[in-house]
């Protein structure tokens, strides 16, 4: 047997491959169990007779769930502060219900339920920017450095990093990374560079900005994930 | 300039400081006399301090119908408003506290909400279960969670966009008076759950007995309409309430949430009241039929409409049919004078209606039900420790069978699995069945007390991590 030191680089890399790919694929197989039905939490061997059978009688549960369709608009009112959604809110959300994945179990999880949790989100950034804009800068929970009556080139960086703060804090649960704030950041400014609305005026377009940045946090995986 | 004559529904008549609420909003609230109105602030100390001028007399009428709306608010589920702390510290404490509060409620929640920080305090001084009780003291833990839990629970697609109803409603009372109530309860209690009859008026909830409660479904989904919280509206109502000789009667055979509309109407519907028993072992002992078939159970009271011969061949029913038909057959006595019809539940005491009957010259040697006794065949092999059954293996009516299954330590099993899967978003493992025992006999030592059960679960490491 030659010594490894020995070797050709090629001999030393099927060596490497030989020897790391099964490891590398058995260290997947077992750290992410939690994420797939897998070998271990298979229902199905858990009904072969034997007097645990009846622990199982769903198949394939995951401990990992997004919000369902029963909890989806509640969620979003709880972390944004919502009392009262709109009616326009509430008849969204109904309309989105048959769309939103009816367990939360992330392989139920689709595009046009995505894309009815950001609907609600968006109908529920619009209720709390409404909220928001009637009270005095002091006194408001999110948009405190937002000065809503004037257009988005005129907010400041600091007014919109504390933005995306405090949404990060109430949506997520965490403070929002540095690539995170940079990608929101440049979005905000690639929207406020857009050309806005017809017939809206600094004020609409503002808000616009920010109920497009609400919106995108709410309905973002970490802000409806059950972990 | 008058007041407003509906704005200041909830009225505030100043009487010196005291100020008395007259809840209510349509016909419950009084006709105001303006003039009087006016007449009594004047001489009111309140009014004294306003100034009687027409700027102050509408100052207050808005005042007042703030006042009326957070009085209607108080019966929907409160959100509290969190005010983020941008420089604020996560601790890890924390993070499992908003985990927990999230498991528990089934909503999720600011990380600088005050609850979660209470909770991060708790948990820190190493009191989970304490961390535990504030989430589960929640109103969301109760309109949500248990809500769902009872909705899956409540009909045959076993799916959480089920209706509110009687089931989830009694389910949802249950759980929020556990420290009264023991979980046994929910198969043995003569009671339902329903809307406070002042606030049912309040809000224009349907509640007529016969019409909204006993043959529709009117009282729990106005329940949902009109946004009211279960958790703050509903009242227990005694004794429960069936159809017999078409009037509504005290319920003969009373079973906690089994003699719930709701739920016959899921399973008594057509058929031959098998569904009955298939879905109360399934809802209250967590086994699908398969689960629990033997084929070593006796036969006697397999009835005639089941054929021995299937497809010519009697060990297909032996080795087959009888599997399920013997244990099933052996309690569907208990639902002998049960029908669902005219959208209610239907009792004939005594006799045996005829859907139990049916197709009797299939095998004219079956067992013929006479009466509503029910025989546990379900005692052998695996179903002896599964169910671990404590009470007799005999009973009579349905309220014998839900005694039958409330003694047996599969139900409080059964009880702790459901609360797992709520709450900590999977199934347990195989390898986790020690937890479930050991969690279920907790949950009797505890008097099974539901509340106190999940948050039990909860605070597990292998839920919520």
């Amino acid at each position: 047997m030659k010594i490894i030191k020995n070797m050709t680089l090629s001999q030393k890399r099927k060596i490497l491959a030989s020897t790391s790919i099964p490891v590398s694929a058995l260290v997947l197989l077992m750290s992410f169990q939690n994420c797939s039905p897998g070998v271990v939490q298979s229902t199905h061997l858990a009904s072969t007779g034997n007097s645990t059978a009846a622990a199982n009688i769903e198949e394939d549960t995951k401990p990992i769930t997004v919000a369902y369709s029963e909890n989806t608009l509640l969620s979003m009112q709880s972390v944004t502060g919502i009392q009262t959604p709109s009616a326009r809110t509430l008849t969204a959300a109904n309309t989105a219900k048959a769309k939103i994945s009816e367990t939360g179990k992330v392989d139920t999880v689709n595009a046009p339920g995505l894309m009815a949790v950001t609907n609600v989100a968006g109908e529920i950034c619009l209720d709390l920017i409404t909220e928001e804009r009637a009270k005095t800068a002091e006194t408001r929970r999110f948009f405190n450095q937002i000065n809503f009556a004037t257009a988005p080139a005129a907010q400041t960086a600091a007014g919109k990093g504390d933005v995306i703060r405090r949404m990060a804090r109430n949506f997520w649960g965490r403070n929002e990374t540095s690539a995170e704030k940079t990608v929101l950041l440049s979005s905000m400014d690639a929207a406020a560079a857009d050309a806005r609305r017809t017939g809206v005026n600094d004020a609409t377009d503002t808000e616009d900005i920010m109920i497009y940045t609400c919106a995108g946090m709410l309905s973002s995986l970490d802000a409806i994930t059950f972990k | 300039m008058p007041i407003n004559g509906t704005a200041p529904c909830l009225l505030y008549l100043s009487s010196g400081i005291e100020l008395k609420p007259l809840r209510g909003r349509g016909s419950f609230c009084p006709t105001i006399n303006t003039s009087a109105v006016g007449e009594k602030m004047k001489s009111s100390r309140t009014m004294a301090i306003a100034g009687l001028t027409k700027r102050g007399v509408t100052a207050l009428s808005a005042a007042l119908t703030v006042v009326s709306a957070s009085q209607a608010l108080s019966q929907v589920t409160p959100i509290t408003a969190t005010t983020p702390q941008p420089q604020g510290q996560i601790s890890v404490a924390r993070q499992r506290a908003q985990k927990l509060f999230q498991a528990i409620t089934a909503v999720r929640v600011p990380i600088d909400d005050a609850r979660v920080i209470q909770m991060e305090s708790l948990i820190a001084a190493g009191n989970e279960r304490g961390a535990a009780a504030v989430a589960s003291a929640d109103p969301l833990f109760l309109d949500v969670q248990i809500r769902d839990l009872g909705r899956k629970m409540s009909t045959r697609d076993e799916s959480v966009r089920a209706p509110m109803s009687d089931f989830v409603a009694t389910l949802i009372g249950v759980v929020r008076d556990s420290d009264t109530t023991s979980a046994k309860q929910l198969l043995t209690g003569n009671f339902y759950y329903k809307v406070d009859p002042t606030i049912a008026t309040t809000n224009t909830v349907r509640s007529v007995e016969l019409a909204d409660i006993i043959q529709s479904n009117n009282h729990y989904a106005d329940l949902t309409t009109r946004n009211l919280s279960p958790s703050v509206v509903l009242v227990r109502q005694t004794p429960q309430r069936a159809v017999v000789a078409g009037a509504a009667v005290d319920h003969p055979d009373p079973a906690g949430l089994i003699t719930h509309r709701a739920f016959i109407e899921a399973h008594a519907v057509a058929g031959t009241n098998r569904r009955m028993v298939e879905y109360t072992m399934r809802e209250f002992m967590c086994v699908a039929m398969s689960d629990w078939a033997d084929a070593n159970g006796s036969d006697e009271r397999v009835s005639q409409d089941v054929t021995r011969t299937p497809a010519g061949s009697v060990n297909l029913y032996l080795t087959t049919c009888k599997s399920c038909h013997s244990g099933m057959d052996g309690f569907r006595g208990a639902f002998a004078f049960l029908d669902f019809t005219n959208n209610s539940q239907t009792f004939t005491p005594g006799a045996v209606v005829g859907k139990m009957t049916r197709n009797a010259t299939e095998y004219p040697q079956g067992y013929r039900l006479t009466d509503n006794t029910v025989v546990n065949n379900a005692i052998l092999g695996k179903n002896s420790d599964q169910f671990g059954w404590r009470s007799s293996n005999a009973g009579v009516g349905i309220s014998g069978l839900g005694k039958m299954l409330a003694d047996s330590r599969g139900f409080s099993r059964c009880m702790v699995r459901r609360a797992f899967k709520q709450v900590c978003r999977r199934t347990p493992l195989v390898g986790e069945e020690s937890l479930v025992r050991s969690l279920a006999d907790q949950f009797e030592t505890d008097g099974y007390h539901m509340r106190r059960m999940f948050e039990n679960v909860a605070i597990q490491q292998q839920c919520v991590q």
